[in-house]
């Protein structure tokens, strides 16, 4: 999956020179992009607003997504669930980091991996926790893993 | 060069592939394989003869599975500095010589879901192992190749029957042009690669830009750069022993410098690989080159002096 820090910016920058604007959203994600809404229409570009739920499934979305044309560029802001789900789909549609920006709101769920028994943990955002496999505690490091889908969780040693 | 080991090698057949290129098959000498290699690599030949001493890189252009030959085609140039007259008119079939390893600065993209490649002349080498290698993996593609005829397109029959799909020749005696436009309809996950003169890859890259295309989705490969028509002369000091160098317009400040006795470590000489670049003290530099970032050219810290001059009169290296 790509990588959610990169991909995840603080506050959405506009970015220009694009053919094609999408944006996806959801009710608690409407605010933020707002602003772009804004500058697209200052520039009067071509661009289309989706709720998420206006797909009925994902393989919907990912076909619609598939069929864009390179210059097409998304900002997506919604809840981290829809956004997670959101992120893993647009890839598969063939939509990288740079032609994407996302926000998630509320609390995010990481998945870290336990660099001493190699487990998988699920945890709510945080800088440190317990593996919940072999009881190490973790510093969780924005280095993700693509194979794993996780984020790599050093052992702290006392 | 960055002196990694080399190759003993032999020329074991050399096929006219059309009139002004020709195809040279090596095969290794004391040795039972050659290392396997993946599309877009090239390797660095090196000619030791009555007081010559030719480096040239090419691309490999035969298949990354087949380890007994290595395949280059090699284009007589007609402003030949002596690589490709040498290789047209005194290499023939038992010639010696040595190569590097293959390296690969122009390597496929594996995120791409479709990778569209054009070439102009014999920048169609580097896309036979690239396409080889995405059809042996199923991957989607397509293929530009412009030529001035079917007579002068190198591999005209090799591609028919090796990619029956996708293939898409330009031929200006019929009156036909590889035009940018190409590009712009292309699906989400496109990526595209360039190989020809500086001028395609200019525009091209420029084209795509404009259509969209993000930096990353765009790949080039130079097989030589071009000399800055607009090029002015300047001095150059190095720091560590209070040298200095004039470096006129027609030569580069590598070849000044590598000429002084001075062993700065280079490679591919045409700004992508930055095995060359050097610390700046003071200076403005004028970048040429296609390897450091927007932000590290903005810093002006660092030159590759084998294709970056100076817009200063003067600059100082920290070497
Ligand atoms: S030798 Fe490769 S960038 Fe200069």
């Amino acid at each position: 999956m790509l990588d959610m820090d990169h991909a995840t910016n603080k506050n959405f920058t506009f970015v220009t020179g694009r053919r094609k604007y999408l944006l996806f959203t959801d009710i608690t994600g409407y605010g933020e992009i707002t602003p772009i809404l804004s500058s697209l229409d200052e520039q009067n570009l071509l661009y289309m607003v989706y709720y998420f739920n206006e797909f009925s499934s994902n393989h919907d979305l990912k076909t619609y997504l598939s069929q864009q044309k390179m210059g097409t560029y998304i900002y997506a802001s919604g809840n981290w669930n829809s956004i997670i789900s959101f992120v893993k789909t647009a890839e598969k549609a063939g939509f990288t980091e740079e032609e994407l920006q996302i926000k998630g709101i509320g609390e995010r769920i990481l998945r870290v991996f336990c660099s001493r028994c190699y487990a998988i943990n699920v945890c709510k955002t945080s800088k440190e926790m317990v593996c919940q496999s072999c009881g190490q505690s973790l510093s969780v490091s924005n280095h993700y893993s693509r194979r794993y889908d996780a984020y790599l969780g050093y052992t702290i040693l006392n | 060069m960055v002196y990694t080991s080399r190759i003993n090698v032999l020329v074991k057949k050399i096929i006219q592939e059309t009139p002004l290129i020709k195809r040279f098959l090596l095969s290794p000498i004391n040795k039972a394989a050659l290392p396997s290699f993946s599309g877009g690599s090239h390797i660095t030949t090196f000619i030791q003869s009555s007081g010559l001493n030719l480096q040239r890189s090419y691309s490999l252009c035969g298949n990354p599975s087949e380890t007994q030959l290595y395949q280059i085609a090699i284009k007589k140039q007609a402003h030949s500095n002596g690589g490709s007259l040498y290789w047209h008119n005194e290499v023939k079939e038992g010639f010696k010589l040595q190569i590097s390893y293959p390296k690969n600065y122009f390597p496929l993209s594996f995120k791409a879901k479709h990778h569209v490649f054009f070439a102009a002349g014999i920048g169609i080498t580097p896309f036979i192992p690239m396409m080889l290698d995405l059809q042996s993996n199923g991957k989607s593609f397509e293929l530009h190749y412009a030529a001035k005829s079917k007579i002068d397109c190198a591999f005209y029959k090799r591609i028919n029957v090796l990619f029956p799909s996708n293939i898409y020749f330009y031929f200006s005696n019929e009156g036909k042009r590889m035009l940018p436009e190409i590009m712009q309809d292309q699906l989400i996950g496109t990526h595209v690669y360039f190989c020809g003169p500086q001028s395609l890859i200019k525009q091209f890259t420029k084209k795509a830009i404009d259509y969209g295309y993000p930096k990353t989705s765009i790949h080039f490969e130079l097989f030589s750069s071009q000399p800055k028509l607009d090029a002015k002369p300047f001095e150059v000091e190095l720091h560590k022993s209070g040298q200095t160098f004039y470096i006129p317009k027609n030569q580069s400040l590598l070849k000044v410098l590598l000429e002084a006795g001075i062993k700065v470590p280079f490679s591919c000489q045409v700004g992508r690989c930055g095995t060359c670049a050097i610390e700046v003290l003071s200076g403005e530099i004028d970048h040429q080159d296609y390897f450091l970032s927007d932000k590290e050219k903005k810093d002006q810290k660092t030159i590759l002096p084998c294709v970056s001059r100076c817009k200063s009169s003067k600059l100082i290296l920290d070497y």
